[in-house]
């Protein structure tokens, strides 16, 4: 850490959100102070050892299993939530949230460096075009003051910050547009077995909504978790994975650890 | 082997599979018999000294029991000093935790998790290790063929 008193810019909290802002202010040569209440125990391969062994040793592999509170920072977890009694929601004693309204927050987040990103699923969907213009298209919710396209550069950035695996063709569905040699800084993770069987069996049926009948149609979220990079990423140039933290030479691939959530333990598809 | 040879932990490790359904060469694959034999000794050892007395009589070595064997096995998991210590070793081999009910339950170890049966059991690998690699999602299921 600079040994200076006074920063251009103070950012409260060090989850994606917050490195990726720190990130373009200094490379445009802001000084910049993260401040983070939770454990900054995110920076060495060996933090990330400690924290598998957290996730195994839990006899409740929750969300937040591998990550556990700090006294400064304490965190939502699932099991505060003791489900509705009599229409009112009831929270194990110590709960994190003081929740009072009738539909509450039924869902966690972590306190720690890296954030909620640490035991993330890695959805990385765009919106639709018509989802800016829902009162105007189906006189429901309301309009954006931004469209689809104002949005295109940031998706851009993003997943290529995410370094997200899709496939173009498969994700221009129901208006999605994307520029004309875009593509995905990965190759689209292969779709699970019984994803193709799905699909399969999908084929022929169809389902019908206010008369009308329409097709079915199974296709693969894109993801912020490491496939094979895609060679004609950035007009051929082509991208490189980052690998874990501390130990680049794992992390490369997705490896199939059925732990997305709580916790990658090859960290391939966590923010750096 | 001469029976009177054996150690109490080979005897362990015979009644573990026995009672779990896997072979030998499975327990002591795990590399866990040592530790879980310990929790034991350590939690009751009157109850796992009586379990192995009771199946020492059988000849466990080959993994394969006569069916009178089998008759006497399920007879003394039916027996009310030898049914609960039975299930608590058949529930630490399939989750690698200590069962004796909230707030006594707990993970042995990290090796226990990751070596626990109930993942092997279902075809499958325990979550956050022993990777399957990448794209094995798409391969169909494994099948398990009767011998």
């Amino acid at each position: 850490m600079a040994k200076e008193d006074k920063f251009d810019v103070v950012i409260v909290g060090a989850g994606i959100t917050g490195a990726i802002a720190a990130k373009e202010l200094t490379e445009q040569g802001f000084s910049v102070l993260i401040l983070e209440a939770g454990a900054g125990k995110s920076f060495k391969f060996e933090d990330y050892q400690t924290y598998l062994d957290n996730y195994y040793t839990s006899t409740v592999r929750t969300p937040n299993a591998p990550f556990p509170a700090t006294a400064g920072a304490p965190q939502p977890l699932i099991t505060d939530q003791l489900g509705i009694e009599n229409g009112i929601p009831q929270f194990a004693e110590g709960s994190y949230f003081h929740q009072v309204g009738p539909s509450t927050y039924q869902s966690t987040y972590t306190r720690q460096m890296g954030g909620t990103t640490l035991h993330w699923l890695g959805t990385c969907l765009r919106m639709l075009p018509s989802d800016f213009s829902e009162k105007t298209l189906y006189n429901s919710g309301k309009d954006w003051p931004i469209n689809y396209y104002d949005l295109m550069p940031y998706y851009r950035a993003a997943e290529l910050e995410i370094g997200v695996s899709a496939d173009v063709d498969e994700q221009a569905f129901l208006g999605i547009e994307f520029e004309p040699s875009y593509v995905y800084p990965m190759n689209k993770v292969p779709q699970s077995y019984s994803d193709l069987k799905l699909q399969e069996w999908t084929k022929y049926a169809q389902f019908k909504y206010d008369g009308t009948s329409y097709d079915y149609s199974v296709v693969s979220v894109p993801q912020g978790r490491n496939s094979t990079p895609n060679p004609a990423y950035n007009n051929g140039k082509g991208y490189v994975p980052v690998g874990a933290v501390g130990n680049p030479d794992i992390g490369q691939r997705c490896e199939g650890n059925a732990a997305c959530v709580p916790i990658c333990s090859v960290q391939e598809n966590t923010m750096h | 082997m001469n029976k009177s040879m054996k150690t109490k932990r080979l005897l362990f490790e015979e009644l573990s599979a026995v009672l779990t359904g896997f072979s030998l060469a499975d327990i002591q694959g795990t590399g866990l018999s040592s530790l879980y034999l310990e929790v034991f000794e350590d939690k009751d050892p009157d109850a796992i000294n009586n379990l192995l007395s009771a199946f020492e009589k059988f000849d466990t070595e080959s993994g394969k029991l006569s069916d009178d064997d089998l008759i006497l096995i399920s007879g003394a998991l039916e027996d009310k000093y030898l049914r609960p210590i039975s299930q608590q070793l058949i529930l630490m081999w399939y989750t690698g935790q200590w069962n004796f009910g909230e707030p006594d339950t707990y993970v042995i170890s990290k090796e226990a998790y990751i070596e626990s049966f109930s993942f092997r059991a279902a075809g499958s690998h325990p979550a956050g290790a022993k990777q399957p690699g990448y794209g094995t999602w798409q391969f169909p299921p494994q099948t398990f063929l009767e011998e």
